[in-house]
């Protein structure tokens, strides 16, 4: 982790005076993503036992549902309080990445599925995006917040 | 083009390598020395209050170069505005005597009309003397 900027660290103290914690928005934003993880993982389920096997590859739906549901998880269980605030980082940055991989899965899945259909596999790209940005986010959040108290 | 295995492929490694990068990230922040929400609320508080001191210090010292500046700028503007009076002293000065002139001039241009004389003197051609 390299040194913060001064932009960086001025922009980080002024968004997040008080130390950083999860916005209500985040954690609606993260529990949908955890019942659309369930929702795969039953989705690959009921592939699984389905005795006519109408939905093939019903392991990159177990797989997908798995990701994102860990993620998720891992994500909500940082967006709390664990032990110390730069452990709470770290769970929500594993969670972050976990589930970044679920979406990235769900994109290729997605395009191998129909690539003319771009609802799907743009939704996977999109929510890959959003993550890595939440992730590097909290990963410049960690390195100013280091670095500050460092100097204190 | 997309074939399964390597579909296969990119699934299972776009899963893999975002979760290994995500182990790795964990594990490496969690090897540093952890600092608890107090700590870091404090520190960033601090980091605020200086934040906010040199912000006020620095405007303090724009407000006196401002300052300076206005004083200069009043100066300057004192001396402009005796300058204008100066100038507008002085062309009222040349108005009035170029009123003055054209007055004269009007009086020397339109002279005034010649007496009309009373002649009783006979013409040359009217003797009636001889």
């Amino acid at each position: 982790m390299s040194e913060p900027t001064p932009a960086q660290i001025h922009a980080t103290v002024l968004e997040d005076g008080q130390g950083s914690r999860a916005t209500p928005f985040t954690l609606v934003w993260y529990t949908s993503w955890l019942v659309m993880g369930v929702v795969q993982i039953a989705g690959g389920l009921i592939a699984e036992w389905s005795p006519s096997k109408a939905l093939d590859n019903h392991w990159v739906a177990l797989l997908i549902g798995t990701m994102v549901t860990v993620g998720t998880a891992l994500m909500l269980w940082g967006a709390r309080r664990v032990q110390t605030i730069t452990t709470s980082w770290a769970v929500e940055r594993l969670g972050a990445f976990v589930t970044a991989g679920g979406w990235a899965a769900y994109a290729i899945a997605g395009v191998w599925a129909s690539f003319a259909t771009p609802a799907a596999w743009l939704f996977g790209v999109a929510s890959t995006a959003a993550l890595l940005a939440r992730a590097q986010t909290l990963t410049t959040r960690e390195a100013v917040t280091r670095h500050i108290v460092g100097a204190a | 083009m997309l074939t399964e295995p390597l579909i296969i492929a990119l699934i299972v490694g776009a899963t893999g390598i975002s979760s290994s990068v995500g182990l790795w990230q964990y594990i490496g922040s969690r090897g540093k020395k952890p600092i608890d929400t107090a700590t870091a609320m404090a520190a960033v508080a601090a980091q605020t209050q200086g934040m906010t001191l040199a912000l006020v210090e620095q405007l303090q010292e724009e407000m006196a170069a401002m300052r300076t500046d206005h004083a200069a700028t009043r100066t300057t503007l004192a001396r402009l505005q005796h300058a204008l009076r100066s100038h507008q002293e002085q062309w009222e000065s040349w108005y009035r005597r170029l009123m003055l002139e054209w007055a004269s001039v009007r009086l020397l241009a339109t002279p005034p009309a010649p007496p009309t004389f009373q002649d009783d003197t006979p013409s040359w051609g009217d003797d009636t003397t001889t």
